[in-house]
């Protein structure tokens, strides 16, 4: 890329930065990125994890540990700056770059007000301040503890901070991936405003290419510590030059390729055999939720109602999507399945048969088999990736040893898990491979209904794509039943046949997912929809592509 | 409810101390001496009641307790409380400079340590808090009597003479109570330095001086406070060696003798104001906790306030 150094226009410009990290530097984070910025412009820059997007931001306002090793420069508003000596950076932050961070949660002092956070940066008046991040209720949000705020308050409040002395350039490292989409959806209109307001320039970091695509004028894709293409943001995102780019592009779910492989299959033909279901499914219900509520007791003694009467059905060999924002008592609702809670009142019936958890048995946990959100966390660091997918068969005593560790073995052919990773411990293993072994596990016992809870939330992109590829190819061959929670409205749209929206502990609207997502009924389901960053169509779709499978 | 666990807390304490110092000596043999003839001992039992079953001695202690009668001393004959409040002040005045300067300079080595973390003035300083925790105080103590008292000659080795009878006590208190400080100093601020919030702050524009000042200090003065109540909280028994070596006559030194004695009244009454003591520092560092954290003032106001504000939390943004 050729930037023209001399060009009035420009804010910032950054050339061959380079960082590296360990002992002997040999891991290299961000190898020769360059790029520029004029005022006023809102520059993304996506990556998937580990492609050095965060790095990138970081070395640009001087925040990297000690033990990084930062080359390159960049000049600001004419002025060359070093960027291997993050000390000469202090006096531009703040004035010059700001940054805020992916969670708002903990980017505030939880022993301060909100209004000493902003009085300790500037001498402004605080409410003007809030106001301009588009908190409109600064008044009450000015006395108030963080622990006290929302996270899409906290994230405001941290906006706030990062505008308080007027910096030119505001750099946004996944500043809107831990909040809803609502909450998102006025962020980013925010974000743009003050871009206008201001002149302020904005660099907006995000593995998510819809937001990009709301937000951004131009775009820069990175990989492996590399820039892979840059452009504006309407020709990268529709008719993108390099595979890279495409296969992320393919990666993301769309409405227009519902059901569909996202991953490049071998042959053409594989591409075809995942179809979904018709939109009437006729089977016969086999997991049945009636008038579940649940309730919590706080540390204060209150209750709090986390579910409040909601029933589901669930029928054979369907997806079931369960959507909601945080706090809409989903989890816990389908946590009613498998005795992690117990409702307070409501039945849960599976083939008709009654579950009440208080008294389990064995082969209920058999039938009902919950994924979670974090593989880490689900897995055994310290034991070997095989014994976990047997361990299920151990504790059932099903079949001799031999048999436990074939059947393992198979299970984990099946979820597309290497042959060379059988022996491996977690640690060793990459997100989805994690993700992957988490669902063999769950699927060793044969279950009839498979609960996957925000299983694909924490991986990137096209480890999704992969694992919703797995998902939806093992109900075509196991005819197996999924409810699949999410809070992500596109990955919903692609792999469900039905739509459960919850808000609040309640059931607040329930239909077919083309039907729902057409014609929502339901004023929070309109709202969400409204909120939910779409991607443009590309441009270079090979024609059959164009077929739309229901 | 906390006022009955806290009497729950020192009855098991009074308890256990009972039952141990009694199945490890009878204090007729130990005060009269074994040589004594059997009529005599039996005189000294019977006077003192050690001739009933141990629980029933126990009940007849705490029945007097419960009428604030704290029992009277075997060796001296007085009563055992005013013999331990006559020793209070003497420990005091060791104590509580002791806490002082460990404070006045364990805090800042730790956070010194803590905001140069990794570099060589941390290494040292770790060092240092490390030997400062390894030393025995009794060692340190007679190392400190052997080169001033007996080498140098400059300060008095024992007892209380003029006001430089202090330095010696107090500095090898110090010594450890520092090294505690500064490594929990240190442990505390650069956990918060860790914390997210720090990049808000820095990403921001604030100045170092101004990070440590408002984010780090405040943050860091939760697990202090448990130490200081800690320490407080031991006031009365923590220098008992200190005080054993440079014969001080406090409190901690009284328990010594007293146990060797099997002087049961008085070493049940320094448990049970060292307990009580322990118990208020933990009440008072409660009490703080409050003042430093929000969060920790805010879950104990009533259910209502929680309620509300749980809801507005709820309200999309």
């Amino acid at each position: 890329m050729i930037l023209d150094r001399h060009s009035v226009a420009t804010l910032f410009s950054l050339r061959e930065l380079s960082v590296a990290f360990g002992a002997t530097l040999r891991h290299i984070a961000v190898s020769n990125v360059s790029f520029d910025v004029k005022p006023g412009e809102i520059l993304g820059i996506v990556g998937e994890s580990g492609s050095g997007k965060s790095v990138t931001c970081r070395a640009l306002i001087g925040l990297l540990p000690e033990r990084a090793r930062v080359q390159g420069e960049m000049i600001f508003e004419g002025q060359r700056f070093s960027l291997s000596k993050p000390r000469g950076l202090a006096h531009l932050r703040g004035v010059g770059l700001s940054m805020i961070f992916q969670d708002p949660m903990s980017a505030l002092d939880p022993l301060m007000t909100v209004r000493r956070h902003l009085e300790l940066r500037t001498e402004d008046d605080p409410g003007t301040l809030l106001r301009s991040a588009g908190l409109d209720e600064h008044r009450t949000v000015l006395d108030s503890y963080p622990h006290q705020l929302s996270g899409g308050q906290s994230q405001r409040v941290a906006i706030a901070c990062a505008l308080a002395r007027r910096p030119k350039l505001l750099i946004a490292d996944e500043p809107t991936t831990a909040l809803d989409v609502t909450v998102q959806a006025g962020i980013l209109q925010r974000l743009r405003q003050l871009s206008r307001e201001r002149g302020m320039a904005i660099i907006f970091v995000t593995h998510d290419l819809a937001v990009v695509y709301r937000l951004c004028d131009r775009v820069l894709v990175m990989r492996d510590g590399r820039i892979i293409e840059h452009g504006d943001v309407d020709t990268v995102l529709t008719a993108p030059r390099e595979s890279y780019t495409r296969d992320l592009l393919a990666a993301i779910p769309r409405p227009a390729h519902r059901g569909r492989r996202l991953t490049a299959a071998g042959n053409e033909a594989d591409k075809r055999t995942i179809a979904l279901r018709s939109g009437s499914i006729a089977s016969k219900p086999l997991l049945r939720f009636e008038q579940i509520c649940v309730q919590y007791k706080r540390s204060d003694g209150s209750v709090l109602e986390a579910v409040r009467g909601v029933s589901a059905v669930i029928r054979r060999g369907e997806i079931l999507g369960l959507v909601g924002e945080s706090g809409s008592g989903k989890s816990t609702f389908a946590k009613t399945a498998v005795g992690l809670t117990v409702p307070a009142s409501g039945r849960i019936l599976l083939n008709d048969e009654p579950l009440d958890w208080r008294r389990p048995q064995m082969r209920w946990r058999r039938d009902v088999q919950y994924i979670f959100q974090d593989p880490r966390g689900a897995l055994d660091p310290s034991a070997r990736i095989l014994s976990q997918v047997r361990l299920p068969l151990d504790v059932h005593r099903l079949g001799p040893k031999a048999e436990r560790t074939a059947h393992a073995h198979r299970q984990m052919i099946e979820a597309q898990l290497d042959e060379a990773l059988f022996s491996r411990k977690p640690g060793s293993l990459s997100g989805g491979q994690r993700q992957r072994a988490t669902i063999a596990r769950a699927l060793t016992l044969q279950p009839k209904v498979l609960i996957c809870d925000e299983s694909v939330s924490a991986l990137d992109v096209s480890i999704q794509a992969r694992i919703l590829d797995l998902l939806m190819e093992l109900r075509e061959r196991l005819g197996l039943t999924i409810l699949f929670i999410s809070h992500d409205l596109s990955v919903i749209r692609h792999i469900c046949d039905r739509v459960l929206v919850m808000r609040r502990g309640e059931l607040v609207e329930e239909g077919e997912t083309i039907d729902l997502f057409q014609h929502p009924k339901a004023a929070y389901t309109q709202q969400l929809l409204a909120a939910l960053p779409v991607l443009p169509d590309c441009i270079e779709q090979e024609p059959e592509n164009q077929r739309v499978v229901v | 409810m906390r006022a009955g666990r806290a009497l729950l807390t020192l009855f098991v304490l009074l308890g256990f101390a009972f039952f141990t110092l009694a199945a490890s000596g009878d204090p007729a043999v130990i005060l009269l001496g074994p040589e004594t003839n059997t009529a005599a001992l039996e005189a000294f039992r019977q006077k003192w009641g050690l001739g009933l079953p141990l629980w029933r001695q126990f009940a007849v202690y705490v029945d007097g307790l419960v009428h604030l009668n704290f029992g009277l001393s075997y060796r001296t004959s007085g009563p055992a409380l005013d013999l331990v409040l006559s020793r209070v002040p003497a420990s005091l005045c060791l104590v509580v400079p002791t806490i002082f300067f460990s404070i006045a300079v364990g805090v800042p080595v730790g956070f010194y340590a803590a905001i140069h973390n990794g570099r060589m003035t941390d290494r040292i300083t770790t060092m240092l808090a490390v030997i400062g925790l390894a030393v025995p105080p009794f060692l340190l103590g007679i190392l400190l009597i052997y080169i001033f008292s007996i080498w140098l000659g400059w300060l008095p080795p024992s007892g209380y003479v003029d006001w430089r009878s202090y330095i010696m006590p107090v500095g090898s208190m110090s010594a450890v109570a520092a090294a505690i400080y500064a490594r929990f100093t240190r442990s505390a601020v650069v956990e918060v330095m860790a914390n997210p919030m720090i990049e808000t702050a820095k990403a921001s524009g604030l100045t170092r001086e101004l990070i440590h000042r408002a984010h780090a200090l405040p943050n860091a003065l939760l697990p202090l406070i448990t130490i200081t109540a800690l320490e407080f909280g031991g006031v009365l028994t923590f220098a008992a060696v200190t005080e054993n070596v440079f014969g001080w006559h406090g409190v901690g030194s009284l328990l010594i003798e007293s146990v060797a004695a099997r002087d049961y009244a008085v070493v049940e009454t320094i448990l049970l104001c060292a307990g009580t003591t322990m118990i208020l520092a933990n009440f008072l560092a409660d009490l703080s906790y409050g003042f430093v954290d929000p969060r920790i003032r805010d879950s104990r106001r009533s259910r209502l306030s929680t309620v509300t504000r749980l809801y507005a939390e709820k309200s999309p943004v």
